[in-house]
């Protein structure tokens, strides 16, 4: 800096030498951003999840039809399968609509032609009492291809609030499509 | 009549930049960037057990939107083919796991959340899964709404 400079600078009187900040250029960025973040705004809505861990099928086919299902069962018929996969299965039928027409656990029905609270909170129970057997680590839900989403969560929040014979919550929850032919067959 | 420079009037513009920035900080920081892999359209199942999962410092899960006719949509875009997008994010998410050293691949330590419509049936559902399933998920979050949420106005 030249002498002449600092001469000048201290020769100024306090108030000639205030520098004033160009703020309009800071305050059109600053409205730019402003725009941007206002226009790619958007409140998403606070979602829950559904954590399940879904193992393959044991089942790749359609589950073969078992004769004991067929009729309501006695109540003293059996609870659930057993099989060498520990898997305990429900049977979901649903009519045109996608409600849940039949819920079976194993060859037990749960729920016949009717899905409201009542018979939820009876499959719940069935489910825990299955369970309790401490033969299943995992469920598999076998269910027709019409059936709706929001109801095959419905089933999915029932199983996944179920606790294994070990007190461990229930996660294994596989997912198998039921062929079409095979349910009016059982429903006939 | 006063002569030019000596009377002219500067606002201040102090307080509206402190305003600006104000509101500039604050809708950085309800900014919601993982929205946009979101189909607000869905009608999602209400059920009163989901909870939001948080995840903060784990991998990125693989959003994937099922509307009620079945088609899927990713990042707001159709997705025509769903079978190659899978794969092609799958070898994405692989040849990332392998950089960071992961080596048991076989099983894919990232989730798939599945976002579908209330109304969609099963069997789309299904397709979509069984297609993440060959390829290695095998972790699932099913989006829903909780009934509080769904409540709301």
């Amino acid at each position: 800096m030249s002498r002449r400079s600092f001469g000048r600078r201290g020769g100024r009187s306090k108030s000639s030498d205030k520098v004033d900040l160009n703020l309009a250029a800071m305050l059109d960025m600053a409205f730019q951003l402003l725009t941007f973040f206002i226009l790619t705004f958007r409140p998403a809505p606070t979602e829950g999840q559904l954590a399940v861990n879904i193992p393959t099928a044991s089942h790749p086919q359609p589950a073969p039809v078992e004769p004991a299902a067929a009729p309501p069962q006695d109540p003293a018929g059996p609870v659930a399968d057993v099989n060498p996969f520990e898997t305990l299965t429900i049977h979901v039928d649903a009519n045109e609509a996608g409600v849940p027409q039949r819920v079976r656990i194993g060859t037990r029905v749960v729920a016949n032609n009717r899905w409201d609270e009542a018979a939820q909170a009876h499959l719940s129970r069935e489910l825990r009492d299955a369970l309790a057997l401490g033969a299943f680590d995992r469920v598999q839900i076998i269910a027709d291809g019409r059936l709706a989403y929001s109801d095959l969560v419905k089933t999915v929040e029932i199983c996944t609030r179920q606790k294994l014979s070990d007190g461990s919550p229930l996660h294994k929850i596989a997912f198998v499509q039921r062929d079409n032919a095979v349910q009016r067959d059982e429903l006939n | 009549m006063s002569g030019g420079n000596a009377d002219s009037v500067e606002p201040n513009l102090t307080p509206m930049l402190d305003m600006v920035f104000q509101l500039v900080t604050f809708f950085m920081l309800v900014i919601n960037f993982k929205g946009a892999s979101m189909d607000l359209s869905l009608k999602l199942p209400v059920l009163s057990s989901a909870r939001p999962v948080e995840w903060h410092g784990k991998k990125e899960p693989l959003v994937l939107n099922l509307k009620e006719d079945g088609s899927v949509t990713a990042f707001g875009s159709p997705i025509p083919d769903i079978e190659k997008f899978v794969v092609r994010e799958t070898r994405v998410m692989r040849d990332y796991l392998k950089s960071e050293g992961a080596t048991n691949l076989d099983e894919m330590p990232i989730p798939v959340i599945v976002r579908a419509d209330g109304r969609a049936p099963f069997a789309q559902v299904n397709k979509v899964i069984k297609l993440c399933q060959n390829n290695g998920f095998r972790q699932f979050q099913l989006s829903a709404m909780s009934a509080a949420e769904a409540k709301a106005p």
